[in-house]
């Protein structure tokens, strides 16, 4: 009897001696194999009277059990202990380059307009969109200005033919849009897209560019409208903490016709360097809808009034991130191009 | 248009108010001021009198001068060529500064002492087209009552400021110093007294003048005799030096002056130079010619409209005189002109004859008929002041017709309605008294008299803009409409924007290229024969054509980089395409892309691969799905592609069997020309895929029994395209063939030269049950035998 005790006490103390699951296997037969030490000691069993083998079968039993928990605690100790060694052996350097596919990015123009469209459908407004290649009619003479009208040379056209042009300015949109509204308003539309001036091309000037037009008409629209809206515009496109203001123009199609400041980014309207002292930047260009452009547009113009704005997406980015060169938007050097990856 | 403060503070009170503070009000009031400068930035300038000239003993081409400068006589050395005894002179003193850097010291020339410097126009920093042509080629000579020992500037005047202002075109107004004057007094709201008084006079019964063209609707006539032509004073050139015009003699100068004080531009005719006592204007016929003052001939259509003595043209009206009666310096006799042309006529002229002036640029603005005998009388008595004139009380015009004054009806209730605040009748009535506008307000209502010179102001908006700008915009309040739309894009607009989402996400970076091209690049890349639309005024032959295809400037695009080392270009362009459709311009939305080199997502793990059509076949899918569209979406072999096209790598894209589009290798050639490396092009026409009315997308519920799979490899003849083959074994596929997958496609060892094996992988699935084997090798079977007996395939073991 006391064998067996002797033999659990062996065992265990080899078991806990066992380094690897290779050792502990060892053991394991040693021990609980069929010519290990506790199936020799039940060869006594059949001299044993029933009572004698009852408490050696017990006790040859138990120990067994005992040894079996113990191998299998320390084979699952081992276990962790070795999967621990392995997966400090896969350690990697997480500071090595990721691996990725490049993401493109958006043109920066086209992520201006974008933002612009945002905060215009943002206050009900829709995207109206319309021909380049345009009628000098739509171009120009529904918009007040009549074949010989000196205004006519403040946009240099390229012409087609006698009567088709590169559009100059997307305000036939707004026309186009009018005549499609049969003189019912409301009418609230921006007009996003490409215009062509008989430019050279230098730094601050481009034979093509991108124009965005807003037209809002209806029977009770005010110039105080015009510039509630554009203030609003002003402060969601370049910061709550800017604000503008209107100076007298003249553009053909409006009637008071304003430029539109907004406060300097730098000094917020103290003047600096930046602004050349006046504290503010001009941004757009807008007035009320002269009742010529109504009229000849199918509205009334003693029933309705409205607004009309327009402002050039690549100057507001050249504003908004000291862009020195305007032929950058279409040159596309992957090196600019990829400097706008995010907003903001 | 130059204003100058000098000439502006002898008519307005500007005592309290500095230049800044001005021009800023002026800018804010729309009057623009683009800068203020100095006419000349010098320091330290007398007038001198020269009291000795003698010859420097070492250099000929050196005088030596004994200049009283008022408190001292020193002795300058000059090099001008007309420096002489007697002359009142401009002197740099010793320590003054002259534009450019230079200061004057104490100096030897060649041995002789100099203290000072007898100054040029030029050195005072004038620019060379407004120094008179007797002073280009050496100093500047003053009048003889110039003050000796007096500030040289400010006797000239030329250290006051002068404003740059950048007039909008409707305010010809302010093209003089009348309107200035009107304008910035209402701006500073202080009074302004300009004599207004219409002259009397008698009508010359030795002269006639006849208007024959509906192009001239005034036109005066008055004699000066006995004039002596001579240099103006100090006092008129500078003036005209600050407004930007160069003096040439008395009389000339005096008609520039007034029309830069008046706005009416005047011509001086030499009378003795008239062939008959008459002017007749009318217009030119075709073919006459006439030779103008600067000695050209100049060859006129019937719009042009003339002035002629009767017998021959004597000046193209508006625009320049002709050289037959010019005043030269022997002219004794002048007759003055002051008239009113149409300003269309003068325009066209102009315009066509590249003559664009002063006077004509006030002409095509319209002049303020008003002002036209006004300046005629200034003029005259100019003449008689600085010219020793003679004048008489007679004068010759004619007239055909009177323009009416601008009367507008303007209810304070349109005011405000337009504005949106409430102004008060005070406060319009002041800004109308400001402007010196006439007005009577009854009831509610202003009835406006707009004077003349103000043609720009024709209908009630007009006086709505002259009140809210002289009152101030910041008076506007800042409201939002009040109007019920709702904003969103329109379909097409918001597929455009996921089209463009799935390209970015791709890698593709978004360019912007111009739409104009040249003639030799659009011959590139385009399917058919279109018409292109070209300009008729072209800037160059680089810019001259609207672009049938994105590609060419894209692949510029590409070239642009790959020279700079940025190899690996994946860009697109959403644009239009741009041709006549017989006399219909039209235009079509294209996406194009290009793609060259590799796709690098690490080096360090050596994860990249090049780019190849199936790379860029595999994008379009995306963007199909992504669109709703790709079921009805095929690519199909193009072997007969457009010449810039690989023929072996393209495919046209097709759209329920309509060819919208090309994917492939760009040609070798192309690639040549273009100096770019291996390039894969796609481009679109968008309209179509824009335009599909897309099905809604349905719930399909998920199978709740398990798929089967089988592969199955055949070895098909090497035509057989794997679309065919894979829609072979769909065909077969009786309900439980859900999908069926390409994964090895191979040619070599073990198979004939003129076959492919291809590997197929095929997933079963019942929504009812789970399959059994049976079922399953059922419809595989069938499969087989299909492709066996059909396609000449023969099933791998």
């Amino acid at each position: 009897m006391a064998d067996l005790h002797e033999i659990a006490k062996q065992a265990l103390a080899e078991i806990s001696n066992c380094a690897d699951l290779r050792e502990l296997n060892e053991v394991r037969i040693k021990y609980l194999g069929k010519k290990g030490p506790i199936q020799e000691a039940m060869k006594v069993m059949k001299d044993l009277d029933e009572e004698g083998r009852k408490a050696l079968g017990k006790l040859a039993n138990d120990t067994k059990n005992m040894i079996t928990e113990a191998l299998e605690a320390k084979e699952s100790r081992l276990q962790e202990e070795e999967l621990k060694r392995k997966l400090e052996a896969e350690k990697i350097d997480v500071t090595l380059p990721s691996r990725k596919k490049p993401l493109g990015i958006a043109h920066l123009t086209q992520q201006v307009i974008t933002e612009i469209e945002d905060i215009f459908l943002g206050m009900g407004y829709t995207i109206a969109e319309g021909p380049e290649v345009e009628s000098d009619y739509y171009n120009f003479e529904m918009l007040n200005l009549p074949k010989g009208h000196p205004a006519r040379d403040m946009q240099d056209s390229f012409y087609i033919t006698e009567d088709l042009l590169l559009r100059t300015h997307t305000s036939p949109v707004q026309a186009r849009t009018m005549l499609k509204y049969k003189g019912q308003g409301p009418v609230k539309i921006i007009c996003p897209g490409k215009v062509y001036r008989r430019d050279d091309d230098d730094a601050t000037h481009s034979h093509q560019f991108v124009q965005i037009e807003g037209l809002v008409i209806d029977e009770k629209i005010t110039m105080s409208d015009l510039k509630g809206t554009l203030a609003y515009f002003a402060k969601k496109m370049f910061g709550e903490e800017r604000e503008i203001r209107f100076r007298p123009s003249f553009f053909p199609f409006t009637e008071p016709s304003v430029e539109v400041d907004v406060t300097c980014a730098k000094c917020l309207g103290k003047g600096c360097p930046m602004c050349k002292h006046t504290g503010y930047i001009e941004i757009l260009g807008a007035g009320m809808v002269h009742p010529n452009v109504l009229r000849m547009g199918g509205f009334d113009p003693d029933k309705y009034q409205g607004f009309a704005f327009g402002m050039g997406p690549e100057r507001i980015a050249i504003l908004k991130y000291g862009i020195d060169d305007i032929r950058q938007f279409y040159t596309n050097d992957l090196r600019f191009n990829h400097q706008f990856n995010r907003t903001l | 248009m130059l204003l100058w403060w000098k000439w502006l503070k002898s008519y307005l009170d500007l005592s309290d108010i500095t230049p800044e503070e001005l021009a800023t009000k002026l800018t804010l009031a729309g009057i623009e001021v683009e800068g203020i400068f100095k006419l000349s930035e010098a320091t330290n300038l007398v007038v001198g009198h020269v009291l000795e000239k003698t010859k420097h003993p070492e250099a000929n081409k050196l005088s030596v001068c004994q200049v009283d400068l008022g408190d001292t006589t020193e002795q300058i050395v000059c090099g001008a060529p007309n420096v002489a005894k007697g002359q009142k002179v401009v002197v740099a003193k010793i320590g003054a500064h002259l534009p450019g850097g230079i200061k004057i010291k104490k100096a030897k020339l060649r041995g002789v002492e100099s203290n000072g410097m007898i100054c040029s126009l030029r050195e005072l920093g004038i620019e060379n087209k407004l120094i008179p042509q007797e002073f280009q080629n050496g100093i500047v000579v003053l009048a003889e009552d110039a003050p000796v020992g007096a500030n040289a500037l400010s006797y000239l005047g030329f250290d006051e400021p002068v404003f740059e202002l950048s007039l909008t075109p409707n305010r010809s107004d302010c093209l003089s110093m009348y309107g200035l004057i009107y304008e910035i007094g209402a701006i500073l709201n202080r009074p302004v007294k300009l004599d207004k008084q219409k002259p009397s006079f008698t009508v010359d019964k030795n002269f006639t003048v006849q208007i024959q063209s509906k192009d001239c609707t005034l036109y005066y006539a008055k004699k000066v005799k006995g004039v002596k032509i001579r240099r103006s004073p100090d006092w008129l050139q500078s003036a005209l030096i600050a407004c930007g015009v160069r003096p040439i003699n008395n009389v000339v100068d005096i008609t520039n002056y007034v029309m830069m004080e008046l706005g009416q531009p005047l011509h001086a005719f030499d009378l003795n130079k008239l062939q008959a006592s008459q002017i007749i204007v009318r217009n030119a016929h075709n073919g006459e010619t006439i030779v103008t003052l600067d000695g050209i001939e100049r060859e006129l259509v019937d719009t042009d409209l003339l002035i002629t003595d009767g017998m021959r043209p004597i000046a193209l009206a508006g625009v320049m005189g002709g050289q037959n009666t010019e005043i030269d310096d022997n002219t004794t006799d002048v007759l003055l002109e002051s008239a009113v042309f149409n300003p269309l006529a003068v325009r066209n002229t102009y315009k066509r004859l590249g003559l664009r002036s002063e006077s004509s640029i006030r002409f095509e603005k319209q002049v303020d008929p008003e002002r036209t005998l006004l300046a005629l009388q200034r003029a005259a008595e100019l003449l008689v002041e600085l010219a020793d004139g003679q004048i008489d009380d007679t004068l010759a015009y004619a007239e055909t017709s009177k323009k009416q004054p601008v009367v507008i009806k303007l209810p304070l209730q349109k005011v405000n309605d337009v504005l949106g605040i409430s102004l008060s009748k005070e406060i319009v009535s002041d800004t109308l008294y400001r402007l010196q506008f006439p007005y009577e307000l009854e009831e509610e209502t202003f009835t406006v008299s707009v004077p003349t010179r103000r043609n720009d102001i024709t209908i009630p908006e007009d006086l709505i803009e002259e009140i809210i700008r002289i009152h101030g915009y910041e008076h506007l309040e800042l409201t939002l409409p009040k109007m019920s739309t709702s904003g969103s894009l329109t379909h097409k607009q918001k597929q455009l924007r996921l089209i463009k989402q799935v390209l970015l996400s791709s890698g593709l970076t978004e360019v912007m290229t111009y739409s104009l091209t040249s003639t030799a690049l659009n011959q590139y890349f385009i399917d058919k024969a279109y018409q292109p639309i070209s300009l008729r005024n072209p800037m160059s032959e680089d810019r001259s054509v609207m672009r049938f295809s994105l590609l060419p400037h894209l692949l510029q695009v590409v070239s642009y980089n790959q020279a700079r080392k940025w190899e690996d270009v994946f860009i697109f362009e959403v644009g239009n395409r741009y041709y006549f459709d017989g006399n219909n311009p039209k235009e079509e939305l294209l996406l194009s892309g290009a793609l060259s080199g590799e796709v690098v997502e690490s080096q360090w793990q050596k994860a990249a691969f090049k780019v190849d059509f199936f790379y860029v076949k595999g994008i379009l899918e995306n963007i199909f799905e992504r669109l709703g569209v790709l079921p009805k979406i095929k690519f199909v072999q193009n072997t007969t592609p457009q010449k810039d096209y690989h023929p072996g790598k393209t495919a046209n894209i097709l759209l329920d069997g309509e060819i919208i589009g090309v994917v492939g290798a760009v040609h070798p050639h192309t690639i040549n020309e273009f100096d770019v490396t291996e390039t894969y092009v796609f481009e679109l026409n968008l309209e179509p895929l824009l335009q599909l009315e897309i099905e809604t997308l349905g719930y399909n519920p998920i199978s709740k029994f398990p798929i089967v799979q089988r592969d199955i490899a055949v070895v098909v003849d090497k035509e057989l395209t794997s679309a065919t083959l894979v829609s072979a074994v769909k065909e077969k596929g009786k309900g439980i063939l859900k999908q069926v997958e390409v994964f090895d496609v191979y040619q070599g060892e073990h198979i004939e030269k003129t076959k492919k094996s291809v590997a197929l992988s095929l997933t079963f699935e019942d929504k009812e049950k789970t399959l059994t084997d049976e079922e399953v090798n059922a419809v595989y079977d069938a499969i087989i035998n299909h492709l066996e007996k059909n396609y000449n395939a023969v099933l791998r073991k």
